[in-house]
């Protein structure tokens, strides 16, 4: 039914779409640079949804052409340098699909960022906010397309920095949003060191940092896999890994910086930045340590089971006696990750592809969710449970969506958080004595029923405090709003195009045949 | 042991010492001063190591203007640090040691620092210093190894490449070397009756003109600059990020001026002769380094911030009011995007004639060598305006929000 091959091509050029993995990230950074001098008004915003929508259109492109490839990818050398000396964009079946998620989440906020923005940021900064959005954006791409170690770090400082920066532009509606940045600055750049550390024992170890002839190397030398220095490489990977896709108990920093961000920039992040943290730990893990050391060797299953399974549990319970929404949906996204990883740390096919089905399932429906809080925000300049107290019938299109997007975080049938739960459950009862693990899926799935529930039945059953009469959320911000939660619909009916595509990428990741 | 080993333990430990006393020091001010000691501390030590663009870096960035910077925070808050209410956090004491010792535990295995059979010293890295990757036989683009070549015959250390001529002048080594058998990274591209004709290319045929191949004499700027390019086009951008972020955040609205009062300084005759004297010079050398940075140790980054460095003397010395006449707002900004979009411009030009992205050669289809020089100096001074411009914008929007 999506057929990515009926996407056009506009420009009909020969040979332009080999440069489609550098254009991809060099466009949103050009661009980006130049929204400073693109004025006041409604300006940097019209520039920041060309700029993305351009992007969003080249990710549908590349994906394309991805998947018509005979390798099952496309490489780009960077400067035409060799790609063991220089630094070579690698996209296959999954970091393609990571960046359609990634563009296209962007450029369905930035749509929707227009109000939100306007209300929420002083209008004389409007440019340097959409210059820093879109760099944010290249750097999350940036780390998506690369195959290049330390090009992912270097892209990673960029979309810390972006992020950091963002999160703080919460300041003037809450104080709150400048410790927020702090806090995530310093945990998130003690994070960083341990990725760069990790990668500079690599580096020590194999004498190269594009990821493909690390692997290899890791392969080949005989005794380098038993060496201390791969071991604590590992750890410090996994640690700061851990950190930048907010593992429980690593996740401290997400709740604040979520809660006290900007309506758009939570929607943005929630859908993306620690998605994007977590395709990263797909790299390392699989593609450079390979499946046997990683999940084999080490008891890394062991650690990310145990450490997910908590986080679903602790922060489900955490987030039902919260009374902010966005702290609720932010405790909810540790959960969500939670399962991502738990998919992950399975080793087997169902367990990552419903891991990988998951990325894009919760980034439709939690950024549909904080669209709708941001809506929410915008009529009502605050989102805790007691002023959605009826709103139900005063903002009904914003409500719906909010609800749908929390139907699909409980994994209801129909929409496309039950199929990742699906394909998790397959996965947990695939591995042996692994079972218990399905039960916590659906425990966690229930604790999702009772927080979703108290924000319905405030919405839906409980008078309102004041007959304030409250408008429907402008256009702009339903539209978008209805993009991601109708997508999420979507998916969930029509699973064909996630379940082929994350079992793909699955594949590729361990490395078993198609 | 020898006399570098007994150097590099007396700084070690002084950096030991000096970090301790950051931590220990209860006024902010003293502790400031301290972070510029250790830095100049540790640009010894890389010295020691014979990194010289890392030791330049560290005493101009961590030495110089993070030291500024960092005083400049000072003046928004305290300068006595609180005194805190539980000495010694022993959870997060017994957490950090056993990171450390984490770390140290994974120094058992590395290969010794120097040691010939480390990996870095076989695989890969050889060719990056050498400057030979890419093999361009006097064609545009990189080529492939001709036939015959074998990469692991190169690798193994027969003295051809790892050895240094004594005499810079005698180019000999290179007709000896395994490369110049195979005909790659031939000396004589640039015939004689070129040099005849252009009688002052004659000193530069170290320097083979259409073989140029990303190899400079400093061999970090060829990797920084043209086999890594595409990592420093990002470094630099995070740059720029910083500076937008700050702009962002913390400068006050146009409406209520830039200009608060103007410098207490402005009446030490001594300081404004000795200021006036030295800032030509200052920008001089920054821009002396980053065109030197090909040759010697330095570039962009190093040159930026010597730059940078002479605009905030001088608003410390005059005010910034008088830094805003020679350099208003606006400009900085746009100076700042600019230096970006030039590294980037680069990589796109390389692009639209028919390369891949910042693929120099291709801005001198003639002469790919050329390409790659002229690639490489646009880079760097993209890199350097960025860096100047963002470090003034920073000191700018630390002071601006003194005058609340």
């Amino acid at each position: 039914m999506l057929d990515l091959r009926q996407v056009p091509d506009l420009l009909q050029g020969p040979g332009w779409q080999a440069h489609l993995p550098v254009l991809i990230v060099t466009i949103p950074l050009i661009f980006g640079v130049l929204t400073i001098a693109t004025g006041k008004g409604w300006k940097p915003w019209a520039w920041a949804t060309a700029v993305t929508g351009t992007v969003f259109y080249l990710a549908l492109q590349l994906i394309q052409r991805v998947l018509a490839s005979p390798t099952g990818m496309v490489s780009y050398e960077l400067g035409n340098w060799p790609r063991q000396w220089g630094i070579e964009y690698r996209v296959d079946a999954l970091n393609a699909f990571i960046l359609l998620i990634v563009a296209g989440v962007g450029f369905v906020t930035t749509v929707y960022a227009k109000h939100s923005v306007e209300k929420e940021i002083p209008a004389d900064r409007h440019n340097f906010f959409y210059a820093v959005w879109l760099l944010a954006l290249c750097g999350l791409l940036g780390i998506t397309v690369t195959g290049d170690t330390f090009n992912v770090y270097v892209l990673l400082e960029i979309s810390s920095l972006t992020v950091y920066a963002l999160i703080a532009m919460g300041k003037d509606r809450h104080r709150g949003a400048l410790t927020a940045s702090l806090r995530y600055l310093i945990l998130g750049s003690v994070g960083a060191s341990f990725i760069l550390l990790g990668i500079g024992y690599l580096m020590m170890i194999t004498g190269t940092l594009n990821m493909q002839d690390m692997h290899e190397r890791l392969m080949s030398v005989p005794g380098i896999l038993e060496s201390r220095t791969v071991l604590v490489a590992f750890a410090l990977l996994l640690v700061g890994l851990s950190m930048k896709m907010a593992l429980f108990p690593l996740h401290m920093w997400l709740p604040r910086a979520y809660t006290y961000a900007p309506s758009a920039v939570s929607a943005l992040l929630a859908a993306t930045a620690t998605k994007v943290g977590v395709y990263m730990a797909f790299r390392f893990m699989f593609t450079i340590f390979g499946v046997g050391f990683s999940f084999i060797t080490m008891p890394t299953t062991l650690i990310l089971a145990s450490c997910a399974t908590a986080g679903i549990l602790v922060t489900g319970v955490t987030a039902i006696r919260q009374t902010n929404l966005k702290r609720l949906l932010a405790y909810s996204s540790v959960g969500q990750i939670g399962y991502i990883v738990l998919g992950f740390s399975l080793a087997n096919v169902n367990g990552v592809a419903g891991s990988v089905a998951h990325i894009l399932n919760h980034a439709l429906m939690k950024g549909g969710m904080f669209m709708a809080l941001g809506a929410i925000v915008y009529r009502l300049d605050r989102c805790d449970i007691r002023s959605v107290r009826g709103l139900g019938r005063k903002m009904p299109l914003t409500m719906a969506a909010f609800t749908v997007g929390g139907l699909g975080l409980v994994g209801f049938p129909l929409t496309a958080g039950f199929i990742s739960k699906w394909y998790l459950v397959q996965g947990c009862l695939d591995r042996p004595h692994m079972w218990p693990l399905a039960g916590v899926v659906l425990l966690g799935s229930l604790l999702a029923v009772v927080y979703t529930w108290r924000v319905v039945e405030a919405a839906y059953f409980q008078e309102p405090d004041d007959d304030r009469p409250v408008k429907e959320a402008p256009l702009l911000m339903l539209i978008p709003m209805w993009v991601m939660i109708g997508a999420s619909v979507f998916f969930g009916i029509n699973a064909t195009f996630t379940g082929k595509i994350s079992v793909t990428a699955a594949k590729a990741l361990l490395g078993v045949g198609p | 042991m020898t006399a570098v080993v007994l150097i590099d333990t007396l700084l070690l430990l002084l950096v030991t010492v000096t970090a301790v006393a950051i931590i220990e020091v209860r006024n902010l001010y003293a502790s400031a001063m301290l972070t510029s000691v250790y830095s100049l501390l540790l640009a010894l030590v890389w010295v020691n190591m014979h990194a010289m663009d890392v030791a330049f870096t560290e005493a101009a960035v961590g030495g110089g203007i993070s030291t500024i910077l960092l005083i400049g925070t000072l003046v928004h808050t305290a300068r006595e640090e609180k005194p805190l209410k539980q000495r010694v956090h022993w959870r997060a004491l017994l957490l950090t040691a056993l990171c450390g010792v984490a770390l140290i535990y994974g120094t058992f295995d590395m290969p010794r620092f120097g040691d010939p059979k480390a990996p870095i010293h076989h695989f890969r890295v050889p060719e990056m210093m050498a400057q030979t990757v890419g093999f361009a036989n006097s064609t545009a683009g990189k080529q492939p190894p001709p036939a015959g070549f074998d990469p692991a015959e190169y690798r193994s250390f027969n003295g051809a490449v790892a050895s240094v001529p004594v005499d810079p002048t005698d180019t000999g080594w290179r007709e000896n070397s395994v490369l110049a058998q195979h005909g790659i990274m031939l000396p004589k591209v640039l015939g004689d009756e070129v040099h005849a004709a252009h009688p002052a290319e004659a000193d530069h045929h170290q320097h083979p003109a259409d073989d140029f191949n990303g190899h400079v004499p400093n061999s970090v700027t060829s990797l920084l600059a043209a086999y890594r390019g595409y990592d420093t086009m990002f470094e630099t951008t995070v740059i720029f990020t910083a500076g937008m972020s700050l702009i962002m955040l913390l400068r006050r609205p146009r409406r209520e001026g830039y200009l608060q009062r103007s410098a207490p300084l402005a009446d030490q005759p001594v300081l404004r002769v000795v200021a006036k004297m030295s800032i030509p010079f200052i920008l001089l050398f920054g821009l002396y380094v980053i065109t030197h940075g090909e040759l010697g140790p330095g570039g962009g980054f190093q040159g930026g911030v010597v730059v940078a460095c002479a605009f905030i003397l001088f608003a410390l010395i005059f005010g910034r009011p008088a830094l805003y006449r020679v350099l208003p707002p606006p400009v900085c900004d746009l100076l700042t995007g600019l230096g970006v979009l030039m590294y980037a411009g680069t990589g796109a030009a390389c692009l639209l004639l028919g390369g891949n992205f910042l693929d120099y050669a291709q801005l001198n289809s003639l002469s790919p060598g050329d390409g790659e020089a002229l690639g490489m100096t646009l880079v760097e001074y993209g890199v350097g305006l960025t860096v100047s411009m963002v470090m003034v914008t920073i000191f700018n929007q630390l002071a601006e929000e003194q005058a609340k």
